[in-house]
């Protein structure tokens, strides 16, 4: 009877607790995570720019088991005393980071240098490049019909 | 809509030399109903400078490798669509 009210006021606890660490995680993947600290170099400041993308999730669970047949009967067998309780949880997350701009302040003005990563660009052309190839070839084989 | 929100917030304002840097920023929250997962999205948007003579600019941040990769793709994707309708009506 204690355990049952224990597993009733502990879970939704628990959960709350993980739900509040999770929510106070993804707080972080704000405005403090997109702009970095400036950096100053003489008379320019510079505020590098990010995009963040972050996802967790978590899972709990409980159960109990039954009392068994021999336990209600009062019977000494081996399957008496076979009741009881678990409970698991697990979680994971992922975040991601990419610059995207650089803003330099400098006596003159202010201005937004953009962040390209030529690899990502190069492998976004080669798979266009391939999904495109591999289309001709297949509609070269016959293998795409003309109807 | 509560499991989803989109909110514009301003970062902590730089001053150099005479005028005042505010980078804002976009987030997206994501609250899948019915399950325990999260999913933010934060992105720089613009920064507003303002000058010590009250004016003020707004610069936008764009995200040249994010459109460019875009820009391939679609490329890419509609080129093989053209090609397929151009093979089929020859």
């Amino acid at each position: 009877m204690i355990n049952e009210e224990l597993t009733q006021t502990n879970q939704p606890q628990e959960i709350e607790i993980v739900q509040e660490t999770m929510e106070a995680l993804l707080a972080v993947a704000d405005v403090s995570a997109v702009y970095g600290e400036p950096i100053e170099h003489g008379d320019t400041i510079i505020i590098p720019a990010a995009e963040v993308l972050c996802g967790m999730g978590f899972g709990l669970g409980y159960g109990e088991g039954s009392e068994s047949v021999a336990d209600r009967e009062g019977k000494d067998t081996p399957r008496a005393g076979n009741s009881g309780r678990g409970g698991g949880g697990g979680g994971g997350g992922r975040s991601f980071s990419r610059p995207v701009a650089v803003i330099v302040a400098e006596p003159d003005g202010v201005r937004v240098e953009p962040v390209v990563d030529v690899t990502k660009i190069a492998l976004a052309a080669l798979t266009a490049a391939g999904f495109m190839l591999g289309m001709i070839a297949r509609m070269s084989r016959g293998e795409i019909s003309k109807h | 809509m509560d499991w989803i929100t989109l909110e514009t917030k301003a970062g902590k304002s730089v001053t150099a030399g005479n005028q005042t840097l505010t980078p804002l920023a976009q987030s997206l929250h994501i609250k899948l109903p019915g399950t325990r997962g999260w999913l933010a999205w934060s992105r720089p948007v613009s920064v507003v400078v303002q000058s010590t003579n009250d004016q003020e600019r707004v610069l936008p941040i764009q995200d040249v490798t994010f459109a460019t990769i875009c820009l391939i793709l679609g490329a890419g994707l509609l080129g093989g669509l053209l090609t397929l309708l151009f093979w089929r009506h020859r």
